[in-house]
């Protein structure tokens, strides 16, 4: 797994949401990105993902070019990813819900394969017995695991997450941790995003700092604690 | 559980059959009035269906459903007055011909969401009509196109009746193989949020332009069977009022099902004429009903007594109703 970005600049209108973005993911990293509100995390994801097209910059997964491609054709690259805001199909069943991305990236599989391993996904979630439930019905926190799961059955190398504890009670964040843990030691790469800094100094391995689009710290993040800019970006600087 | 679905199966098998034995046998009985009737009611059941696997399930508003009908008519219609060319052939063409305006409407249209894209189509039949009303010398205008009958050797209108039943089961269970295949879980995934449908995986592009052809074409081939059927066509058969009829039909029968959608093009069609006696207070009456239904039953009137008889909706949720029942 190698996902290369450079230089990426992205821009609304005058702001400038991503300024010169350079960062390398490489092999199995757990990877994090935190950054107070506005500081463009959500928009590098998208970026990567595909919703947004980079203004100058190139994105490379495993050697191929993933700026132009449109958000499915990411995917069915090794990409898998979920949304600050769950965005589950409500209309749907749990197990339609999996079926949507097992049947976009291995359509050869068949419906009854796809189907057996919706319900594995399901079975590691621990959500087995909401198969036939509407996804509308599902508390806030089973949507947030659904969306792991619909990442999952595209079988993914590198998963986005965005904000994947936001929201959520303090139990069901460790849960997520867990699932993140188990996947991430069976070869998954994993990059999140959150503005919950103490969860992510201790969960993640590597931790970037993104300020105003500006990538600020990239490295440990027992280190990145104590970087100077990162403290002024939360903390602001006492003025005289 | 597994007797109550074996028992669902089974009612949903017999009263299917008796229903096919009641339409098969209904031109014995029925006097040529209401079989005419009967005509127009099932080419409206496949209008409404059809236009609920664009809009129901795909989630595509589009208000251009009827004006693929007149594409359908009137290519079928022009090529038999012009080039002498036979009717089943013409319906062919003509399907044809809607399934290609339908992929041009589909590309337009891609990045328009709900209300411009309901604009739009609007525009785009109004649009068509009036240049096939306009363009008289070619089309014969409000005159009327005269077109060959598909059965020349005979006066009945049993042979249509049974042609429009047919067409009507086969686009109906080729609409159902594309609702239970990937397609339909696509076009429900779109409909749901395209954003995160892409994001999953489906080519989201391709897809909505491929519902618009389907419809489209479905659409068209009902068209041409319509033109052969009365045997004469005019720009009216495409006004915006025919189209809100069909909407009218959808709605009350319930959008997100392919076989309430044809109920209620059915029975809304054959109440209109049992209710004639009313004048224009039955167009009263149904739009009130329309409104009624928008409001207290969105997914209309027949689909959820389908799912109350035969046990639609998800496993779950009728376990919660059962419990709740207890």
């Amino acid at each position: 797994m190698d996902l290369r970005i450079e230089s990426v600049c992205k821009n609304f209108g005058g702001i400038q949401a991503l300024i010169n973005v350079s960062l390398t993911i490489q092999g199995t990293e757990l990877v994090g990105m935190i950054g107070p509100n506005g500081s463009g995390k959500s928009t590098l994801i998208n970026t990567i993902g595909g919703i947004y097209q980079p203004n100058s910059g190139r994105i490379t997964f495993n050697g191929k070019q993933c700026s132009g491609l449109k958000p499915n054709q990411i995917t069915r690259l090794g990409i898998g990813r979920t949304f600050q805001v769950t965005r589950a199909f409500h209309r749907m069943t749990v197990l339609e819900n999996l079926l949507v991305p097992g049947e976009a990236v291995f359509p050869e599989r068949g419906r009854k394969v796809l189907e057996k391993r919706g319900m594995e996904v399901l079975g590691f979630l621990n959500m087995q017995h909401l198969q036939n439930d509407y996804a509308r019905n599902l508390s806030g926190g089973q949507r947030k695991l659904l969306e792991l799961g619909q990442v999952l059955m595209a079988e993914p190398e590198l998963i986005l997450l965005d904000e994947p504890f936001a929201g959520v009670h303090p139990k069901l964040m460790e849960v997520i941790m867990n699932y993140i843990s188990t996947l991430h030691a069976e070869g998954k790469s994993f990059f999140i995003i959150s503005h919950d800094m103490t969860s992510m100094f201790s969960f993640v391995k590597r931790l970037l700092v993104l300020n105003y689009g500006d990538l600020i710290a990239d490295g440990d993040p027992n280190l990145v604690k104590k970087d100077p800019r990162v403290i002024e970006a939360y903390l602001g600087v006492e003025e005289g | 559980m597994k007797t109550n679905d074996r028992r669902t199966r089974l009612l949903k098998w017999t009263s299917g059959i008796l229903i096919l034995i009641l339409l098969v046998v209904a031109p014995i009985f029925l006097p040529d009035y209401w079989l005419h009737v009967s005509i127009i009611s099932l080419f409206y059941a496949l209008m409404a269906s059809s236009w609920s696997l664009l809009a129901g399930y795909a989630g595509l508003f589009s208000l251009a459903h009827i004006a693929f009908m007149g594409i359908g008519a009137y290519t079928s219609g022009l090529l038999g007055y012009y080039l002498g060319v036979p009717p089943v052939l013409g319906i062919i063409v003509g399907t044809l011909a809607s399934g290609f305006v339908g992929l041009i409407i589909g590309f337009l249209c891609l990045r328009l969401k709900s209300t411009y894209l309901a604009l739009f189509t609007i525009a785009f039949a109004e649009i068509l009509r009036i240049v096939i009303k306009s363009e008289h010398m070619f089309t014969r205008g409000d005159k009327g196109l005269r077109l060959d009958p598909i059965f020349p050797d005979t006066i009945s209108r049993v042979p249509y009746y049974y042609l429009i039943l047919a067409l009507l089961l086969v686009c109906l269970a080729f609409m159902f193989w594309i609702v239970r295949s990937r397609i339909g879980i696509f076009l429900r995934a779109i409909r749901e949020d395209e954003t995160a449908a892409a994001a999953r995986g489906v080519d989201v592009v391709k897809y909505k332009i491929l519902a618009f052809i389907i419809t489209s074409m479905i659409a068209g081939l009902a068209g041409g069977f319509y033109a052969h059927y009365t045997s004469i066509i005019t720009p009216n058969i495409m006004v915006l009022l025919q189209m809100d009829l069909l909407l009218a039909m959808a709605i009350i029968g319930g959008m997100e099902s392919l076989v309430a959608a044809a109920i209620g093009g059915f029975i809304i069609e054959y109440s209109l004429e049992v209710l004639r006696v009313l004048e224009f207070w039955r167009m009263v009456a149904f739009g009130v009903l329309l409104v009624v239904t928008l409001r207290f039953a969105q997914n209309g009137l027949i689909a959820p007594l389908l799912n109350r008889i035969y046990g639609g909706g998800p496993k779950a949720e009728l376990r919660k109703r059962e419990e709740e029942a207890a």
